[in-house]
């Protein structure tokens, strides 16, 4: 028998306190009665709060003077803006939505509006039949499982949104899709779009053919610095080290500064309970 | 395939009842101490639960189970302020010989290492879980948790001065 084998003989003498058996049928119980109350020995985090970003950078035509000269509109009082397009909610037994519908205007290219206009539209419409189907079949479930009308599962979901920046030249902004249920899920959605070509902007574009060095570095860098800070801090990489397929699929938006900063998803790069981990690139 | 919801909820209900020591072991290596061990238990159960839907395939109820409850651990390793250590594991060994003085220490210092280190050690060598599996657990890829397993037990090999797989 080797060492570690008998570590594990000492790991496994660990006794668990007689109460286990009655704490976790108390906890199962507890669960299958109801989902939606609140418990008095349930701490908060039950109901932890999900977040689905969905951001959306846009730099606008740095010249106006440029944008004007070919498009022949008046600029006075025309900033492109972020504004609230529709706004609506519902609810139910089993789920309230309240949903904030963004839209773009006065960007000065009337195409790109409408296209980014109608894509965060048929998101939004997603992710509200997908809360509707989703109470019906928990619904469905839990009252086939013996529970009754008034027990119903709860859940909210929540879209709204938040300029990042905002100016002449760059018109930022996130999406935030919340879900508070039992659980936690967090999805991004990035658009960086250049205007004046049409096409989505890269970190290529502006930080330069290096950017992965750039950014890796950075990186690395405030890693240990919050490792530091907040020494049980822990992060998916190696020795620090940000791994090619991380910085394949890297994800930004552009911060009032007018810096990159990089936002990666809950649980990607570090453990899930830590959240949106981001990363302002200095350049 | 599960194909009820009920019958679902029912199989995870079992394998908790059935395997709660375990997971109180697993608890108990990140708290150190039996109050808050018992807490994330009770939380990891509760989550489960309420999320019996989230388990596609009873077949993966182990590593879905696990993935949980390693999440609530660290959960709680962000939060806690400071470790109240209860002396309570050495309480029950009997300390016989060199060779079980050794492995104390080296169990010692498992607990020692940090928490992304010593979760792949625990689950590897205590839970007897393979690399695949510890993957899906910790959602971290195999190769990673290749790389972090040799560092641990390299890191163990400095601290107990010889080698713990012999």
């Amino acid at each position: 028998m080797n060492k570690m084998e008998k570590a594990k003989k000492i790991y496994q003498s660990i006794e668990p306190p007689t109460k286990l058996n009655s704490v976790v049928n108390t906890s199962i119980e507890a669960a299958l009665k109801s989902k939606h109350k609140r418990f008095g020995w349930l701490k908060p985090l039950m109901y932890s709060v999900a977040s689905i970003c969905i951001i959306f950078v846009i730099t606008l035509n740095s010249s106006m003077a440029f944008a004007k000269s070919i498009y022949d509109i008046p600029i006075i009082g025309d900033v492109a803006r972020v504004f609230t397009f529709r706004e609506y909610s519902q609810s139910n037994n089993s789920y309230s939505m309240n949903i904030k519908v963004p839209a773009i205007e006065n960007t000065k290219h009337t195409d790109l509006e409408k296209r980014i206009n109608q894509e965060i539209q048929a998101k939004i419409d997603i992710i509200k039949q997908n809360a509707e189907l989703r109470a019906e079949e928990d619904k469905k479930a839990f009252l086939e499982s013996g529970g009754t009308e008034e027990d119903l599962p709860y859940f909210t979901v929540d879209v709204n949104y938040e300029v990042k920046s905002s100016n002449e030249n760059i018109l930022s902004f996130v999406i935030n899709h919340t879900e508070s249920y039992a659980n936690t899920y967090t999805y991004q959605t990035f658009y960086n779009i250049d205007l004046k070509s049409g096409k989505e902007m890269t970190l290529n574009d502006i930080l330069g053919n290096n950017y992965k060095e750039i950014v890796a570095e950075s990186i690395t860098k405030q890693i240990k610095e919050r490792i530091k800070k907040e020494p049980q801090l822990m992060y998916y990489v190696n020795d620090g080290e940000l791994d090619e397929v991380t910085l394949d699929h890297l994800q930004f938006y552009i911060n009032s500064l007018g810096n990159v900063v990089i936002s990666f998803d809950k649980g990607t790069i570090a453990p899930p309970p830590v959240g949106i981990q981001e990363f302002e690139i200095i350049n | 395939m599960l194909n009820k919801q009920n019958d679902k909820v029912e199989v995870i209900k079992e394998y908790i009842q059935s395997y709660q020591n375990s997971f109180y072991r697993l608890a108990y290596s990140y708290t150190q101490n039996s109050e808050d061990a018992l807490d994330v238990v009770q939380e990891a159960i509760y989550k489960a639960l309420v999320n019996a839907h989230s388990l596609k395939n009873s077949t993966y109820l182990k590593t879905w189970f696990y993935r949980i409850l390693v999440n609530e651990s660290f959960n709680y390793l962000r939060k806690r302020k400071k470790t109240v250590l209860d002396e309570t594991v050495l309480d029950n060994l009997s300390y016989e010989n060199e060779d079980t003085l050794e492995a104390i220490s080296l169990y010692n210092a498992i607990n020692k290492l940090e928490p992304n280190l010593r979760t792949i050690i625990i689950l590897r060598y205590f839970e007897d879980m393979k690399l695949e599996e510890i993957a899906t657990v910790t959602k971290i890829n195999v190769n990673t948790i290749k790389s972090r397993l040799y560092k641990g037990l390299d890191l163990l090999k400095n601290i107990i001065g010889s080698d713990i797989l012999e």
